[in-house]
């Protein structure tokens, strides 16, 4: 069924201004154009189908829910964005319309240190929160890697991940109650049964959980109130080298069952990536030829428990030969783990001259016993369209722990595909789509998600799960559930391909 | 306007000036130029960043537990 | 002698309403918009105001990839440039410069590149909000230095200095004409040390960033500053306003495509060298509870933070409550890197809420005075006080050492 939406023209505009107000209503292309991409691969070369036709910036719950029964009332579509720093492309409009741009609502409106929470109007971001929590000696636990710069309605809306989940989870571990404009413009508050800062309740559905993770397709989250902990005594980054990726994977496994409460997470560098960091990263140029590989480990809490598990985890390390790489290394890297990997610079040719490459991931969840067979097959396609296509780098892969408050289970499975975009074609576009889609396929193949972080809503991947990855009943649920709180099919539409819900 | 580049070679990819890496800068003579970065100015980012390393452990907790102290 | 600067060479070349014709500024343009992560976000005070991610470095170097792209023309393009301040963060905290600038040398540059597209836009004929008004602000400034009348060495009249020396105190109208008092405790605090100093009869206006706006004559004061400045013996060259500062290490090389024949550095490391060399002695308690600003132009653009807070920490009784120079990359007076104060033109309303902002911290710091070392800090931080009537002592830095060497 062909949805057929309404049009932003000048009443609607005119509208938007009343509810807004004047200079909170943006027009000009290149504010459209800068809300039409998110962190993930973009097709430059037709950025226009992707710009929206206008651009609001609402200052509150209040005005959020204006603009979408406005959207409701003329079927005009409404993508939602945050930081635009998501990798899934939820903040990517599909069938133009409003884009609103939540991040004019920034405030902390309430710090509880007797019950340890922080409420927020949802435009914040996680590092300026913690700028502030620190003053205090609290601490807000979310370490994505996208920590100086996403923002927490974008991380609600993505199920996103940390870095540090051994310690204090991911984020729908740490949301206890947010407010949420519906696609038909009611608000509602949902967390833990009824209550604003209760942790648990066992009262009604679980409904908190079906408002994280929906990439902006059931509504838009305008205030949250949020899990605050002690800030820790001690952190500890420690950085282990291994003769080979086998190696630093046996070893990962022993990590893995250590016990140690205080380890926030472990990661693995694969030998392409050890590779990769040769080339640029002034700590790995001058690592010895045998270091093939790389496991990473922090620990956050009190000086006694992380004293003890530094001890431990160079004693489990040794077990595989593990050489432990020394503090400047490993706090240094540890410290730059949001930034050294957004450098326009690291991609090169086959000629080894430096490209206009955009840095990319393509991320999914797989169990531990599946990975060496899904990272050497990632770098066999990877590699085989770098030949192809001089437009792609392989710069090698991270194996993240997945798992909330423990470290065995599953990996975030990351393999790092840079992309020329800027010399992208349509050509070259379907080249990415069909290698996307031969990574995820990879993964299904091993009984893993074919995103752990990021989402599945672009194509390349978005076919696949809906296909094969998702159950059909669940696929099924989804639909109902998407055309029963929007009728309209107004609030992100065409994101998981929901436009089936409504045919 | 700049500096002399001399610089030491390490493989084909990075070389070393004053006891610092930098990309081989062959290897950016087709997609992407380089801009003029006066030897002061490189340090003043080299500092730059270590500063904010520093600052980025300090967000997370009060100190960093040196290795020296889990013996 | 070398200076902190970087130089990208499509500063010269010319643009046209709907085309940037030089390839390496769109790939400077396409390497910032590849990245959205969007690092110079949270760091920007305008950001921080006014939650609109279109005035950040990302916004700006996007805006004009779209031009690239036949989707906008330069024109529609002078009022959202208007929301920058200069302030640096941004450029600073980019991981292209920060994680990778002394690798690959393609540091992020977007105070230039404002500047750039905004004398863009003027060149080709267009205008933007407020751009008459800074315009005439500069020209009277330019027309008021050459009428002669200016008053740049009234304030040194009874303080006998000689018009020579390897070593040069170099102002120019600002301080001369509006932050006379600082300047005299500079020269005397120099005196006190023993430093044999000289100024100049006719320092030329500095007008960081802004000069491009006057074309050959922006070249002409250039030219005639280091022209003065050699002719006097300068060796040493020693500098008040951080904004004069930034000028002459990093816009004059960019005007005269070579570096400076003179070292330049900025008082409070040449006075911080003067103490511990034991020239200077700080003995008088000042009983004042403080904290300190860091300029803009000396911490994010210039890298100093050091002397400043080694200076304050050298005062007997001063208690100093310190707040970390990468916590201040975040933090703003509001006044801009202009001269004649070309952002509180465009935006005298987010002007003062940046630095509203600001004073609110300090206030939260619980100090009764709040340091500073730059003049336009110093009135902005005034201004702002006094309208929002937040009760705070504003003193610059020579405020209080010459208070303890007893220097009145």
């Amino acid at each position: 069924m062909l949805m057929s939406y309404g049009k932003v023209d000048e009443s609607v505009i005119e509208r938007l201004r009343k509810i807004v107000g004047d200079e909170n209503v943006l027009v000009a292309p290149h504010h459209r154009f800068l809300r039409a991409a998110s962190a993930a691969p973009f097709p430059l070369h037709k950025w226009h189908v992707h710009a929206p036709d206008v651009v609001v910036l609402p200052g509150s719950t209040e005005e959020v829910a204006e603009v979408v029964k406005l959207a409701n009332e003329k079927k005009i579509p409404i993508v939602p964005r945050a930081g635009g720093t998501g990798l899934a492309d939820g903040a990517v409009p599909l069938k133009g319309g409003i884009v609103v741009d939540i991040k004019r609502m920034n405030r902390i409106l309430e710090i509880d240190e007797e019950n340890m929470c922080v409420t927020v109007e949802a435009g914040i971001n996680n590092q300026t929160l913690n700028m502030e929590l620190r003053r205090l000696g609290y601490w807000w636990p979310f370490d994505p890697a996208s920590f100086p710069v996403s923002i927490i309605g974008g991380n609600i809306g993505t199920n996103a991940w940390s870095l540090i989940p051994g310690v204090s989870g991911h984020i729908r571990d740490l949301v206890r109650s947010m407010v949420v404009v519906l696609p038909t413009g009611k608000v509602i508050r949902v967390g833990e049964g009824g209550g604003k800062k209760i942790s648990k309740s066992s009262i009604g559905y679980q409904l908190k959980y079906l408002f994280i993770g929906h990439q902006g397709t059931l509504g838009i989250v305008t205030e949250a109130t949020l899990e605050m902990f002690p800030l820790p005594e001690v952190e500890f980054p420690a950085f282990f080298g291994y003769r080979s990726f086998m190696d630093a994977w046996r070893n990962a496994g022993k990590m893995a069952k250590s016990g140690l409460r205080t380890m926030a997470t472990h990661i693995i560098f694969d030998e392409e990536k050890i590779e990769a960091l040769r080339r640029d990263d002034e700590a790995y140029i001058p690592l010895p030829a045998h270091i093939k590989s790389v496991i990473a480990t922090a620990f956050y809490g009190t000086e006694a428990e992380v004293k003890g598990a530094a001890k431990r985890i160079m004693e489990i390390a040794a077990k595989d030969g593990g050489v432990y790489l020394g503090p400047e290394l490993s706090e240094g890297d540890w410290a730059s783990r949001h930034d050294r990997y957004h450098i326009s610079f690291h991609g090169r040719h086959l000629d080894g001259q430096v490209g206009t490459y955009s840095w990319h991931c393509e991320d999914a969840a797989v169990n531990y016993s599946a990975l060496p067979y899904v990272v050497k097959r990632w770098h066999e396609l990877v590699k085989e369209w770098k030949r192809k296509y001089d437009i792609f780098d392989d710069m090698g892969g991270f194996y993240y722990n997945n798992n909330a408050f423990k470290q065995w289970g599953d990996y975030l499975s990351e393999i790092d595909v840079f992309i020329d975009e800027y010399h992208l074609t349509e050509e070259t576009w379907q080249a990415w789509l069909e290698l996307k889609r031969r990574i995820a396929e990879v993964v299904l193949e091993v009984g893993g998600s074919i995103s752990a972080a990021h989402g599945g809503t672009r194509p390349g991947d978005v076919e696949l799960v809906v296909s094969k990855e998702l159950d059909p009943g669940v696929y099924e649920i989804m639909k109902m559930i998407k055309k029963m709180l929007d009728p309209n099919n107004i609030m992100n539409p065409g994101k998981y391909l929901l436009d089936t819900a409504y045919e | 306007m700049g500096e002399e580049r001399k610089g030491e070679y390490i493989d084909e990819h990075v070389i070393i000036r004053y006891g610092v890496f930098e990309v081989n800068p062959a290897k950016m003579t087709k997609w992407v130029r380089q801009a003029v970065v006066s030897e002061e100015y490189r340090w003043y980012i080299i500092r730059q960043r270590r500063e904010y390393l520093r600052w980025m452990h300090d967000l997370f907790a009060r100190k960093v537990l040196k290795i020296t102290e889990t013996e | 002698m070398p200076t902190a600067h970087t130089y990208k060479p499509w500063y010269k070349t010319p643009w046209k309403d709907d085309w940037i014709p030089d390839e390496v500024a769109v790939i400077d343009c396409y390497t910032t918009f590849a990245c959205r992560h969007k690092f110079c976000r949270e760091v920007c005070p305008v950001y921080q105001v006014t939650g609109n991610e279109s005035y950040t470095s990302y916004g700006f170097h996007t805006a004009l990839l779209a031009v690239k792209r036949g989707y906008e023309r330069l024109s529609n393009l002078g009022d959202t440039f208007t929301y920058c301040l200069q302030c640096g963060a941004c450029q600073l905290r980019c991981p292209d410069t920060l994680f990778a600038g002394d690798f690959y040398r393609v540091p992020k540059t977007t105070n230039l590149l404002v500047t750039k597209t905004r004398s863009e836009i003027i060149r080709l004929g267009f205008k933007f909000k407020g751009s008459d008004d800074i315009l005439k602000a500069i020209n009277k400034v330019v027309e008021d230095f050459e009428t002669g009348r200016m008053p740049l060495v009234d304030w040194a009249k009874d303080l006998d200095i000689p018009r020579e020396g390897e070593v040069i105190l170099f102002y120019d109208y600002f301080m001369a004409t509006q932050m006379t008092n600082v300047l005299r405790l500079w020269a005397k605090i120099l005196k006190t040390a023993g430093v044999k100093f000289g100024i100049i009869e006719n320092p030329r206006p500095t007008l960081l960033y802004e000069l491009d706006y006057l074309g050959e004559k922006g070249v002409k004061l250039v030219k005639e500053n280091i022209d003065a400045l050699q002719k006097a013996g300068a060796k040493t060259v020693v500098v008040a306003d951080p904004h004069v500062y930034v000028s002459l290490t990093q816009d004059y090389p960019r005007f005269i495509g070579s570096d400076l024949p003179f070292d330049t550095v900025f008082i409070t490391d040449f006075v911080w060298k003067l103490i511990k060399e034991g020239r200077l002695t700080p003995k008088k308690s000042v009983n004042k509870k403080v904290t300190y600003h860091d300029p803009c132009m000396l911490n994010k653009v210039s890298g100093i933070w050091e002397s400043p807070r080694n200076i304050l920490k050298s005062i007997p009784g001063l208690q100093f409550i310190d707040e970390d120079h990468v916590t201040q990359w975040y933090y703003c007076c509001g006044h801009g890197a202009s001269e004649v104060g070309s952002f509180k033109i465009m935006h005298e309303d987010i002007s003062y809420q940046i630095g509203l902002r600001r004073l609110r911290r300090v206030v939260e710091l619980g100090v009764d005075t709040l340091v500073v070392a730059c003049p336009h800090c110093n009135q902005q931080f005034n201004e702002v006080k006094l309208k929002a009537k937040i009760d705070i002592e504003i003193r610059d830095i020579s405020e209080i050492l010459a208070e303890s060497l007893d220097i009145k």
